[in-house]
């Protein structure tokens, strides 16, 4: 079961970009108003610096899974532990993002659907992915997602040039202000940040190194990317009124027209959302069983599957309403524990731990040899 | 065995979740909400018009010709009406006489009466970017002196759908595409300037001829605009002329037909620009605030009654300075009656110093109006004839008439 490095490329930059796209944009124009590109270059310069930490830890024992090196790193049981924050971390996203994909389905398209069954449909797809082809399957699928992704917003950022007035885009930084420009870069840090989970990947990789090089690039591209799109959804939409919509980018693609003739397209912005969310979670889904089977020494790490599928439901509906799982899970829960704890901390214990160790080793080694 | 017991299980499942879904809606099924009208009751409720397609009577209208009675006018439409306490009331109240669902994810024009503009409008309109079943890209025009009741009453003859109509005059005059609404909400929630919407009228149509083979005895038309107040009250009104003023200040217009009285040449001449610009340049100067607007137009030469012979760079010259110099005064005015009469930017001067001197522009955004309505605001226009059609001068005169 190993995937390339191109797939985990793609696999990261679906991973992003689908979320960061539609969700970070309000919050980000909301502090920082015209300068909101600025709060995402800042949070692609740290998504790159926190996938260049995970990269290089993951590099110390390329051929080890995240639970294998964390405990050769730390100890048979630290090491053990340590994995717990990120059951707790991707479980609860888990919940979290097939509410919010079921939320704006539901308002986008079904809005007499119960939220739920758009829920189950897609547990039953990612169940299905992960069950039948593993990261395998996961990484070719994104092959061939990816790129859809990329070329449908390009084309959505090259229709809507006819809408954009450059004048929104200025005064830069008087408005804002450096404060508001970090502060807005914190809801994007929070989504890019989930590139950590090439930890848990690099091992399944044919070429770790190059991989962990190319994740990295995928991460910047996609916060170049988006801060594109974010100028662009500024100009066509002025900060006030960006910062008022729940999503940005899919009302801008709504508001295309081109000769009255290519109108109506925002439902492709539905479909890319759909297809990333299914990568996203596929790729969720099996890192949190695998790693749970490595933990319980479960043989068929497949049998965990089913286990977490069920959890999915009432993780999901546990949430009242799209305001809490929107805006009160990110502010309570992901931004102070998981960003700090998972995203930094964590991985910068064991990267430095992990080095001096492996400094150490070395030296026992040179010092045995000579 | 097992295996097949499994496939045969996985088929069944799949009958569960492909029995189509809870959201099927059938296009016969749907009432297609075109233009959509709110007018103020006396008790305070409001009155809501909804002009709904009935496509049997759109499809082939015009096409297939011969056929039917489809091409006749207010033929494929119908008007329903409802009082309600806001847009989704009244439209819950309209549906009780529907057989088809409401759908309003094409209705493109929205109409309000005079009366409730000048009420204040800021009570009705979330609903118009709030409803995810309805595009931003939307017309909204204030009917003068009337309701939306009484315009959507009028059949067109042009259109199957009166309310298009109103959207494609706006156009066609050199309004923009379908932006009124989105424009309207960035400058209503700004500090920096006033919205304005397009105002349409009623006025009586064609001539008695027309209106013996049954064509319809009232018709609508551009006015110019409503403007409004902080609370998003209407206040006032520019007329066509003083409407395209503001366009072209803004940098937003596409077409101004210019006709001017040329001394030199004893007639007027029409002057269609091909592009309009604009630049507002504020100055600071000792803690007081000046404007400084170039309108810039580059165009052609549509009718010339005059004896120029155009081929003369003097006499192009010449136009081009009558043309200046009209505008000028046009545009002057508009602005200096805007400051007086109205008190609300309208123009964008708050935009330009708020992205030219963003400091400056925090200290005084608050009472920015009573600042813009004390502002000194000069104009400069630098119109350029670049074509003056096929002929040069005049065909119709003879030589000596003609002055080189």
């Amino acid at each position: 079961m190993k995937i390339s490095s191109l797939q985990l490329f793609w696999i990261i930059v679906i991973l992003e970009i689908g979320m960061t796209l539609l969700l970070t944009q309000s919050p980000a124009i909301a502090a920082a108003k015209q300068d909101a590109w600025l709060s995402f270059i800042v949070a692609g310069l740290a998504g790159v610096a926190i996938t260049f930490v995970a990269g290089k830890l993951s590099l110390l024992y390329p051929n080890q899974t995240f639970l294998q090196y964390s405990q050769t790193i730390l100890g048979k049981w630290l090491g053990k532990l340590i994995i717990i924050p990120y059951f707790i971390q991707l479980l609860s996203v888990m919940g979290v993002i097939l509410r919010q994909s079921a939320d704006f389905v539901q308002m986008t398209l079904f809005r007499n659907t119960p939220v739920v069954a758009i829920i189950l449909l897609m547990i039953y797809l990612i169940v299905y992915v992960t069950y039948k082809g593993g990261i395998e399957g996961i990484g070719r699928c994104s092959e061939m997602i990816g790129p859809a992704i990329v070329v449908v917003t390009l084309i959505t950022l090259i229709l809507s040039i006819t809408n954009i007035h450059w004048k929104y885009i200025l005064p830069v930084y008087a408005d804002s202000g450096l404060m508001s420009i970090l502060n807005g870069s914190l809801s994007p840090i929070s989504f890019l940040g989930e590139s950590i989970i090439i930890m848990m990947l690099t091992s399944f990789t044919q070429d770790p190194k190059k991989s962990v090089s190319f994740s990295i690039l995928g991460v910047g591209l996609v916060s170049i990317f988006v801060a594109i799109i974010t100028i662009e959804v500024i100009m066509v939409f002025g900060p006030g009124l960006a910062s008022r919509m729940w999503y940005p980018y899919f009302q801008m693609v709504g508001f295309i027209s081109i000769m009255e003739f290519i109108q109506n397209i925002e439902i492709a912005v539905t479909i890319i959302w759909i297809l990333s969310i299914f990568i996203k979670l596929s790729t969720f889904l099996f890192v949190t069983s695998y790693s749970i089977a490595e933990l319980f020494h479960v043989k068929d790490w497949r049998k965990v599957i089913w286990f977490i599928a069920v959890a999915l439901i009432p993780l999901s509906m546990f949430y009242p309403n799209f305001i809490s799982a929107s805006i009160t899970f990110p502010q309570k829960f992901w931004l102070p524990f998981v960003v700090p704890i998972n995203m930094v901390g964590i991985p910068m214990l064991l990267w430095i731990v992990g080095m001096i160790r492996k400094s150490k080793k070395d030296k026992q080694v040179a010092s045995e040899v000579g | 065995m097992i295996k097949r017991i499994k496939v045969y299980f996985v088929l069944i499942l799949c009958v569960f979740i492909t029995t189509g879904c809870w959201d099927r809606r059938e296009i016969n099924d749907l009432g297609i909400i075109l233009g959509w009208g709110m007018d103020l009751n006396k008790d305070g409720t409001y009155l809501a018009s909804a002009q709904i397609a009935i496509p049997s009577k759109l499809s082939g209208g015009g096409g297939s010709g011969g056929g039917g009675a489809g091409a006749s006018p207010g033929q494929g439409y119908y008007l329903e009406t409802a009082t309600g306490k806001n847009n989704t009331d009244a439209g819950e109240n309209i549906q009780l006489k529907l057989s088809r669902k409401i759908f309003p994810s094409h209705r493109r024009v929205i109409i309000l009466g005079e009366g409730l503009a000048r009420n204040g409008i800021s009570k009705v309109i979330d609903e118009f970017s709030r409803n995810p079943e309805v595009r931003l890209r939307t017309d909204m025009f204030i009917v003068k002196g009337s309701t939306a009741r009484e315009f959507f009453s009028l059949p067109y003859t042009l259109e199957n759908i009166p309310a298009i109509a109103a959207m494609k005059i706006h156009e066609s005059v050199g309004g923009t595409e379908s932006t009124t609404f989105k424009t309207f909400l960035e400058e209503a929630h700004s500090d920096a300037g006033n919205p304005s919407l397009p105002l349409i009228g009623i006025v009586s149509a064609g001539n008695k001829e027309n209106k013996a083979k049954g064509q319809p005895s009232k018709t609508f038309k551009i006015l110019g605009r409503a403007i409004f107040n902080d609370n998003l009250k209407m206040i006032g009104v520019l007329n066509v002329q003083e409407a395209r003023d503001r366009f072209w200040i803004r940098g937003e217009l596409n077409k101004y037909p210019l006709t001017v009285q040329v001394p030199e040449g004893k007639g007027n001449i029409t002057y269609v620009g091909r592009k309009y610009t604009s630049k507002i340049k504020p100055i600071l100067q000792n803690g007081k605030i000046k404007f400084m607007v170039t309108l810039i137009g580059k165009g052609t030469i549509k009718e010339n009654n005059t004896n120029l012979d155009l081929k003369d760079p003097a006499n192009s010259k010449a136009i081009e300075r009558t043309l200046n110099k009209s505008e000028l005064k046009h545009a002057t005015e508009t602005i200096s009656k805007v400051q007086k009469k109205y008190k609300v930017d309208v123009f964008g001067f708050g935009d330009a110093l708020h992205r030219e001197h963003p400091y400056y522009w925090k200290k005084i955004k608050d009472h920015w109006n009573q600042t813009f309505n004390e502002a000194d605001i000069s104009v400069k226009v630098h119109i350029t004839v670049e074509q003056v059609g096929s002929t040069s001068s005049a065909l119709q005169l003879k030589e000596r008439e003609i002055k080189k």
